[in-house]
């Protein structure tokens, strides 16, 4: 009677000290003191992970007791509804679509909910740029180039119709009526131009055939990598 | 009771995780995978692609996924060698949709051009908004010329 009780307290025990072990050693893990930007990344990658892992957890833990595919879907429907819109834009944490659960949707449910997803999230994205402080110097040195870069590298059938940057983002809206997306070759000389000015990560909203607007977050651009010696 | 000690180990489980990336589903491809996009004189090997030519090139470089969603973080890992001394790489990851529609575009990692050597670009996120598991996912780079190659590509 006595030996159920005692493991039934000490395996608690045991991984809850496991637990703030890991949590120490993680926390004790230096990482490369290349400033503010370097540490952000390399936060992102954990939390990223850390997101991988708790879905994974929660996909074997319905597979123990899985739902009905109705309850599943009209879950994953609200799950993609919801939204915080008092929240930053580019987060993880704000993307509803569960990739565990749209994986049990039909293809075509899941690519619906997805776009359903995007288009709630640009929505809320464009808002904040409309709403936030600007940060003056930095629109002062980023809105004109990010014009400017768009144009050489994009050639004379893309058009920028509007470039706002505030705090966060810039957000620019491109006009290309004679194709339905931007041309893939220009983009990647462009991204490439990009790394002079203070934006990291680029995203597509492509609702619309022959426009596309870019949300540009403002970051660091990583600093050269450098080489390691061969072994 | 037996609930409540299967439970206990979740925490565990998820904070381990922070330490590295046990429990993620990475997928390392090999540079194989890459086309060039722009013209150049390449070669490929057992592993990698080549840049034989004395300029840089450009290619891309799909990472082959099936039917895995990666949620709203993505990140990416590159490993190059860079053998130029004038030249450098510089490369984008990027994501897109199942019909080629492009979602994100990461922040472009570089090396200089007198650098040699090897070279892993790492701590390369990217966000996806409503990530599903038929999005594709690449990384486009110039290679400088002088042999140099690029080992393996990968997103998790």
């Amino acid at each position: 009677m006595t030996q159920p009780r005692l493991s039934s307290v000490f395996i608690p025990l045991g991984a809850v000290a496991l637990a703030a072990a890991a949590y120490a050693w993680g926390r004790s893990v230096s990482t490369e003191n290349q400033g503010d930007a370097a540490v952000a990344a390399e936060q992102a990658e954990r939390v990223a992970v850390l997101e991988r892992a708790v879905k994974r957890l929660r996909a074997a833990n319905r597979k123990a007791t899985p739902p009905s595919s109705q309850a599943l879907a009209v879950h994953s429907t609200n799950r993609a509804t919801a939204s915080d819109p008092t929240r930053g834009g580019g987060e993880e944490d704000r993307d509803p679509v569960d990739g565990a659960d749209v994986q049990e949707l039909h293809p075509d449910e899941a690519a619906r909910l997805a776009h359903q997803t995007r288009i709630k999230y640009f929505d809320e994205l464009s808002q904040r740029v409309d709403t936030e402080l600007v940060d003056g110097a930095w629109r002062h040195r980023t809105e004109a180039p990010l014009e400017r870069l768009l144009s050489e590298h994009l050639g004379p059938n893309v058009k920028v119709s509007e470039a706002t940057c505030a705090s966060t983002f810039c957000r620019v809206t491109l006009s290309h009526p004679e194709s339905p997306r931007l041309p893939s070759n220009e983009m990647f000389e462009f991204d490439l131009s990009r790394a002079t000015l203070e934006v990291t990560e680029v995203l597509f909203d492509v609702r619309a055939e022959g426009t596309t607007t870019l949300y540009l977050k403002r970051g660091q651009a990583p600093a050269t990598v450098q080489a390691a010696a061969e072994e | 009771m037996e609930r409540l000690t299967k439970l206990s180990f979740v925490p565990a489980l998820v904070l381990v995780a922070l330490s590295g990336d046990a429990l993620a589903s990475p997928n390392t491809a090999s540079a194989n995978h890459c086309r060039p996009v722009t013209s150049g004189t390449y070669s490929y090997g057992t592993v990698g692609i080549a840049n034989l030519g004395t300029s840089n090139m450009t290619v891309a470089c799909p990472i082959p996924m099936d039917a895995t969603a990666l949620g709203s973080t993505v990140s990416f890992r590159m490993r190059v060698t860079d053998n130029s001394t004038v030249g450098g790489f510089s490369c984008t990851p990027y994501v897109f949709t199942q019909d080629g529609t492009q979602l994100a575009a990461g922040a472009a990692k570089t090396t200089t051009g007198p650098q040699t050597g090897g070279v892993t670009f790492s701590s390369w996120t990217v966000s996806v908004p409503g990530n599903v598991n038929t999005n594709m996912y690449s990384i486009r780079c110039s290679i400088p010329g002088n042999f140099s190659v690029i080992n393996t590509a990968r997103a998790e």
